[in-house]
């Protein structure tokens, strides 16, 4: 299978899992369900003006290339060819483009299309990053693993390398037990094993930080 | 190309206009009513400006939205309408009064109440801010969650300030450094200063530069100089360099609308101010392969981005008397859009109607009374020439031994408007140069642009235009403090520096706290 389309496929399984496991205490086929896991709700202060802001295509492309360490223009091209934030989701992203579409402003709102073009800038950079770490001599997240074999320790070593370098600060235990989890979910999808689920997961896991809430908004 | 008559939407609508004023007849709009609001309710944010907009009790005058309903129902009930000014002005503060504990729009907040909160009266999804301070309990809550939600947080902030202004997220390290010093608000203006100068704050189609598209309104195909287009009518990267420029450092913003410079950027990407006579800009930029560049009003006509090339040929174009241009810059630069009844302050005995376009008819004069005199001293400049051209014009360009230029394009020419006799009538030639502004009476452009760069509405718009670029919205009633704030220290401590008032905003609550 392309490997490519393999990441795809996972892509749309783990959001498959991540929706069924917000289900557990669903009965199944009216049988009593198993014990609902308690999680401790965190009580938190709510923020009292709530503004948001959206990063915007250029300063979310800038921000993956430091953490990823990839030249600005190697994070995404459509194509191959074309710069995915500076030319073809500019608008989608935030952009203007004042000369010629008469765009002098921001979208009023973020396009419904907007989280599609930012899953495809997050996913094309973080594929970029892992390929370069697996041929070089200076890898960036992959540096202590073993990729035909790896272990839960070197696994959440680079779970928080992903979050240091992504979101500049430290996992939660919570955020590592879930990321180094997850190779065993990419370990199971049929083909998947050795090296290249060691790549699948490193790629996804990148792209699952790079995507969250606090990556994409400031 | 052509300029529309500023009157040809009224009159397009005139018959449904027609149609609305015999059903709702008397509906007449009064003049003197913002005023009297805004005598009646002085401290309300709707009435910063001295006169509450139209859109307060109108859709678009004559028409009453649900408050002005509610108001003319309780006003002089059962006297014979049309009412005399006199009889409108005895009866409106009883009918004011009446409406005040009603709730036009119906969200459950009265009339008053959003005026108070400077909230929309007649839009349900507009409420008074339901802000409310934290509570001993969650502030010590908040103070040990990653963000401190009560209070404002240097580290968020940090953030903030990287991603606006240097257009990308602090180090693991320079958060840390803040998050750990007793002095974080010198880390924060190391942090802004060194940002400030970055070319993502103001490099060609930076932050700044494209702060500047809805004021400048540029379009490719009509561009000359790099990139220029097949039909080139001037370069708005001058215009462009010119707001970066006056922007950025250690200068007054008042020059937006007072340079009697531009600017150019170098191939390195600096910004140099460039004072030059039309014929020393000719002469130094133009050429058979860089045309239409050069800066034709003389240096003593200038009003900064008010008579740039762009300026004067995207909005003036061939009009004798420019609405446009005068509409563009009460907008881009007074945040007044008349378009939306914004910045109203009829003038008694105008409009005249010197160019006879029908501005004096009911539904036209309700904005052209204020328009036409905002108006009058942008009609000494030419756009793209227009009117009987052949007999004035000069095709060669000729260069005056004062370095002035004679032609009419993007120049001033005193005698303008009598090229337009045959296309707007006699009468054309007696339109005034001088004109009204704010209710000062101004001679000419360039007084225009200084009463314009030292009034309030400047200073806030500045700092208005800044405040939506870095909060992210519309200062909301429970920022009115702060944000009047920074309006008030722009033009009195700051001497209109801007980046002195940005380093007053990003300290701000509103600015750092999450």
């Amino acid at each position: 299978m392309h490997p490519e389309r393999t990441v795809g496929i996972l892509i749309v399984n783990f959001s498959f899992l991540a929706a069924a496991s917000a289900c557990t205490g669903e009965p199944k086929n009216g049988a009593p369900s198993d014990p609902v896991p308690t999680v401790p709700i965190e009580r938190v202060t709510a923020s009292r003006q709530a503004r948001v802001k959206y990063k915007s295509g250029a300063r979310y492309a800038n921000d993956l290339a430091g953490a990823l360490d990839l030249p600005r223009d190697a994070v995404c091209r459509e194509l191959g060819r074309y710069d995915c934030v500076d030319e073809v989701h500019r608008i989608v992203l935030g952009g203007v483009e004042p000369y010629t579409l008469g765009v002098r402003e921001p979208l009023p709102s973020i396009a419904v299309t907007a989280p599609i073009a930012q899953d495809r800038v997050a996913l094309a950079a973080c594929t970029e990053r892992i390929e370069r770490d697996l041929g070089a001599s200076a890898p960036v997240f992959l540096t202590t693993v073993d990729v035909d074999a790896p272990t839960p320790g070197e696994l959440a070593a680079t779970a928080r390398r992903f979050y240091d370098r992504i979101l500049g600060r430290e996992a939660t235990p919570d955020e590592v037990s879930a990321l180094a989890q997850f190779h065993s979910t990419v370990t199971d999808e049929p083909g998947e094993s050795g090296a290249i689920a060691t790549r699948d997961w490193a790629i996804l896991s990148c792209f699952m930080v790079a995507t969250t809430l606090e990556s994409i908004f400031y | 190309m052509h300029q529309q008559s500023p009157c040809i939407t009224a009159r397009s609508t005139a018959a449904a206009l027609a149609f609305a004023v015999s059903w709702a007849q008397p509906a007449g709009a009064k003049p003197v009513a913002p005023r009297e609001f805004c005598r009646i309710y002085p401290q309300t944010p709707v009435c910063a400006s001295g006169a509450a907009p139209c859109t307060t009790c109108h859709t678009t005058p004559p028409a009453r939205n649900a408050y002005g309903t509610q108001v003319e129902s309780a006003l002089l009930p059962g006297t014979p309408r049309p009412l005399s000014d006199e009889q409108y002005l005895g009866g409106l503060p009883d009918a004011l009064r009446a409406a005040e504990s009603l709730d036009a729009d119906s969200d459950g907040t009265s009339n008053l109440e959003e005026f108070q909160a400077g909230t929309l009266h007649v839009d349900a999804n507009s409420l008074p801010s339901r802000f409310v301070r934290c509570d001993s309990e969650e502030r010590a809550l908040a103070s040990a969650q990653p963000w401190n939600t009560c209070a404002y947080d240097p580290v968020y902030a940090l953030r903030r300030i990287g991603l606006d202004f240097c257009g990308h997220s602090p180090t693991r390290g320079e958060l840390e450094a803040v998050r750990a010093s007793n002095d974080w608000q010198v880390l924060l203006e190391q942090k802004l200063g060194s940002c400030l100068d970055s070319a993502f704050w103001q490099g060609k189609d930076g932050v700044l530069w494209n702060l500047a598209n809805a004021k400048i309104l540029p379009e490719s195909s009509l561009k000359s100089g790099d990139g220029a287009a097949d039909l080139t009518l001037a370069d708005y990267e001058d215009d462009y360099n010119l707001f970066v420029y006056i922007n950025t450092d250690d200068r007054d913003v008042r020059e937006l609308l007072t340079a009697q410079y531009h600017a150019i950027r170098e191939p390195d990407g600096a910004l140099v101010r460039v004072d030059r006579t039309p014929g020393e800009d000719i002469l130094a930029r133009e050429s058979e392969d860089n045309e239409d560049v050069a800066q034709l009003v003389p240096q003593d006509r200038r009003a900064g981005m008010l008579t740039t090339r762009w300026f004067l040929a995207k909005n003036t174009m061939f009009t004798p008397v420019p609405r446009t241009t005068a509409a563009q810059a009460y907008r881009a630069y007074l945040g007044y859009d008349i378009a939306k009844m914004e910045g109203l302050r009829p003038v008694a005995g105008e409009p005249v109607d010197f160019d006879r376009k029908g501005v004096t008819a009911e539904p036209c004069a309700v904005c052209h009374s204020t328009l036409d005199p905002l108006s009058y001293p942008f009609s000494r400049y030419d756009g793209i020439g227009g009117g009987d051209e052949e007999e004035s014009l000069d095709p060669d360009m000729e260069i005056n031994a004062d370095g002035t230029v004679n032609g009419t394009f993007a120049n001033y020419a005193s005698g303008r408007l009598e090229r337009f006799v045959r296309e707007a009538g006699p009468q054309i030639v007696e339109a005034p140069e001088a004109g009204l502004l704010l209710g000062q009476p101004v001679a000419n452009l360039v007084e225009w642009a200084e009463v314009a760069a030292n009034s309030e509405p400047f200073a806030r718009k500045v700092v208005l235009d800044y405040w939506r670029l870095l909060v992210g919205e519309d200062p909301q009633p429970s920022d009115e403090a702060e944000f009047a704030t920074l309006v008030q220290r722009l033009s009195s401590e700051h001497g209109y520096r801007v980046e002195r008032m940005l380093r007053d905003l990003i300290a701000t609550e509103a600015y750092g706290a999450p």
